[in-house]
């Protein structure tokens, strides 16, 4: 047992020295000003010290010191040191996994400038060498490893959904030749989704297979790699982020696709757009773009054509921190709304200043922090009040499980709906000129 | 040697160290620049954007929010950056004491500045629970600096003083807290150029803030 715990804290020690090298800069630069509170939605929600970002960061700071610099070996108190035990790990978890989002919101506004997010990362990175990363997110990485999806869901249900997704597409489409396509070789788009789409929410995977219908696209999903999402990049294992990455790339390759398509996820869009091939350390053979991006083009060049009528009531947008922020896809989305709907307002702040909704990081899946999570959509449950909209549409569906049941908690009474859904409510068919039956929002089917 | 000679000349190899110390920690930092992902935007751009209009109280919410803390900072960080400049004259046998005494009043306004924000992190408690000996022990030191700039033209015992003053800080710089007065450019331009490739710098000019 002992000997178990030595290894695992030299694992975490020399994670620690190879993780902060990249960041050391921005470990050494915070000048602790605790200026930052007001830009975090956990400490505005609850302002305590502790949920302060200088407050996280220094849990990763004061481990770092001690082990990789000069005053924190030799004078350890003058630069608050800490040697890193169980004890200390315990709360570095608690900090980092427990109190942030990563979501990014106070790099913006740091006095200093310090990328906040990637330091509490560092931190996530020691914790999984440690094998202290949380049961629930732990658990979701290893299903994704074992099973090749977060849900673990096996391998038929995937071709159960399709099939009957592919009749009711046939039925509104009324066209018998209408399918979602599975593992079908040489289509042009390979399009990755979110397991829960499968499970949960098979309506947003429609509304994706009918607007690419009505584009006349050539796309197929693959029966084997499709989750979009990547818990490894949550957890801080850059080995299981890098193998999530490479089996969905050479499912790519296997399928002779020429572009891969992401659905709405923002981490996930994230780990495999931008993070992906730096952990591969490879550039991609192939072009990887956010299903918002191809349908702003649908809209843009009039390969799908849309009526606003279909949306008649208010919406509003929440902007997912990993995409907008860190993914840097800000405009498809608000370009598609204002052609979709007939009354798009933002929230404010917007964009890449949003306020993350409290689901990101991966804490939907650490229940031990549900109180917490909730408690810190406070300031996102405003936002959406603040816009009287009655729609609330987010490009990710981690953002709208959050929102759901922020919805609930906090009694705003609107529907959360992904963008994709949103489109082929509004989508006019090419062969009837009639419209297509609006999608089920996400936001009723959960319960 | 003379003893004002001998303070240069310790001045001058404390510069160095400055130099030689923040070598590793840019070299390290500058590795995200390998970065595998195809661009979406421009990195020179993001870097651009993250040194000059992210830093505007339009754009930060530190700023805006803070108004007070940012103005004191301001003066705070513009007396340290005018009595360095003293320093560069002093160590290239310019006019010191004339120049100095010239910003006197800057140095004075950047002292009080400089402690009273000693003042507040002593009495904020969530500032408090933050701070480690190394913040109190910088404030403090540069504040100290500031004072020997200000009397340094006294007389030529008082800049023999604040020459090595001047060496023992810049001694401490890379070690202590002090390092942002260098990482502060170099992390924001890391991250700037991170953003920018991602097409996230500059932002929307419809960005609502």
């Amino acid at each position: 047992m002992a000997v178990e715990q030595a290894e695992r804290l030299k694992k975490a020690r020399d994670t620690l020295r190879a993780a902060s090298q990249r960041v050391a800069a921005h470990l050494d630069a915070c000048v602790r000003c605790g200026l930052c509170g007001q830009s975090c939605h956990i400490y505005l929600a609850e302002p305590e010290p502790a949920n302060l970002p200088a407050a996280k960061v220094a849990r990763v700071v004061s481990l770092y010191r001690r082990e990789c610099s000069v005053l924190g070996r030799f004078v350890p108190r003058l630069v608050a040191a800490t040697e890193l035990t169980p004890a200390s790990l315990v709360e570095l978890a608690d900090a980092v996994f427990g109190r942030c989002t990563a979501c990014g919101r106070c790099a913006l506004h740091c006095s200093i400038g310090l990328d906040v997010a990637s330091i509490i990362r560092a931190g996530r990175q020691v914790l999984a060498a440690a094998g202290m990363v949380p049961d629930g997110l732990q658990r979701t990485v290893d299903n994704q490893l074992q099973t090749g999806n977060q849900m673990a869901l096996p391998r038929d249900e995937l071709a159960q959904t399709a099939a009957w997704l592919s009749e009711e597409l046939r039925a509104e489409c009324d066209d018998p030749q209408a399918d979602i396509p599975i593992d079908r070789p040489g289509q042009r788009v390979l399009y990755l989704v979110n397991p829960r789409e499968i499970k949960f929410f098979p309506l947003s995977l429609l509304a994706a297979a009918g607007i690419f219908h009505a584009a006349g696209e050539s796309w197929t999903l693959s029966s084997r790699f499709y989750d979009v999402t990547n818990y490894g990049f949550y957890a801080g294992d850059d080995a299981a982020a890098r193998e999530l990455t490479d089996r969905l790339m050479q499912e790519a390759g296997r399928l002779g696709v020429q572009e891969v398509v992401l659905s709405e996820c923002g981490h996930g869009f994230r780990s495999f757009r931008w993070e992906g091939p730096n952990w591969l350390g490879r550039r991609y053979p192939l072009p990887v773009r956010s299903i918002l991006e191809l349908l702003d083009e649908y809209l843009t060049t009039g390969r799908v054509q849309v009526d606003p009528g279909a949306n008649p009531d208010r919406v509003t947008l929440h902007d997912p921190c990993n995409l907008v922020r860190w993914g840097g896809i800000s405009e498809p989305q608000r370009r598609i709304l204002k052609r979709v709907t007939r009354d798009f307002v933002e929230m404010t702040p917007n964009r890449h200043n949003n306020f993350c909704c409290g689901g990101g990081g991966g804490m939907l899946s650490m229940g031990q922090y549900g109180t917490r999570r909730l408690a810190s959509g406070a300031v996102k449950a405003e936002q959406i009040r603040a816009t009287g909209a009655k729609i609330v549409a987010t490009p990710c569906h981690n953002c709208a499980d959050q929102l759901i049941e922020l919805s609930r908690h906090y009694r705003l009474g609107v529907e959360i709906r992904t963008v994709t859904e949103l489109i082929y409510a509004a989508v006019v068919r090419r062969s009837t000129g009639s419209q297509t039956r609006r999608g089920q929002p996400a936001g009723t089917n959960a319960s | 040697m003379t003893t004002p000679d001998l303070a240069r000349v310790f001045l001058a190899a404390s510069a160095l160290w400055v130099v030689a110390a923040f070598a590793v920690p840019l070299v390290r930092l500058g590795r995200p620049l390998r970065d595998y992902s195809t661009p979406a935007g421009s990195g020179l751009s993001g870097v651009i954007y993250n040194l000059t209009s992210a830093l505007a109280p339009t754009r930060k919410e530190s700023v805006r929010k803070h108004p007070l803390i940012f103005c004191l900072g301001l003066v705070l960080h513009a007396g340290v950056l005018a009595a360095f400049v003293g320093v560069v004259i002093l160590l290239s046998n310019g006019p010191a004491p004339a120049y100095l005494a010239a910003i006197r009043p800057l140095l004075l306004a950047a002292l009080f500045a400089g402690v009273f924000l000693l003042f507040r992190r002593v009495c904020s408690r969530s500032l408090r629970s933050l701070s480690t000996v190394d913040d109190y022990v910088a404030i403090v030191a540069v504040c100290g600096f500031l004072l020997a700039a200000a009397v340094s033209p006294h007389s030529r015992a008082a800049q023999t003083l604040f020459a090595v003053y001047s060496g023992l800080l810049l001694l401490y710089m890379p070690l202590g807290k002090l390092r942002h007065a260098v990482l502060f450019f170099a992390v924001r331009a890391e991250y700037g150029w991170r953003l920018g490739r991602r097409g996230v710098y500059p932002p929307s000019r419809s960005a609502k803030v």
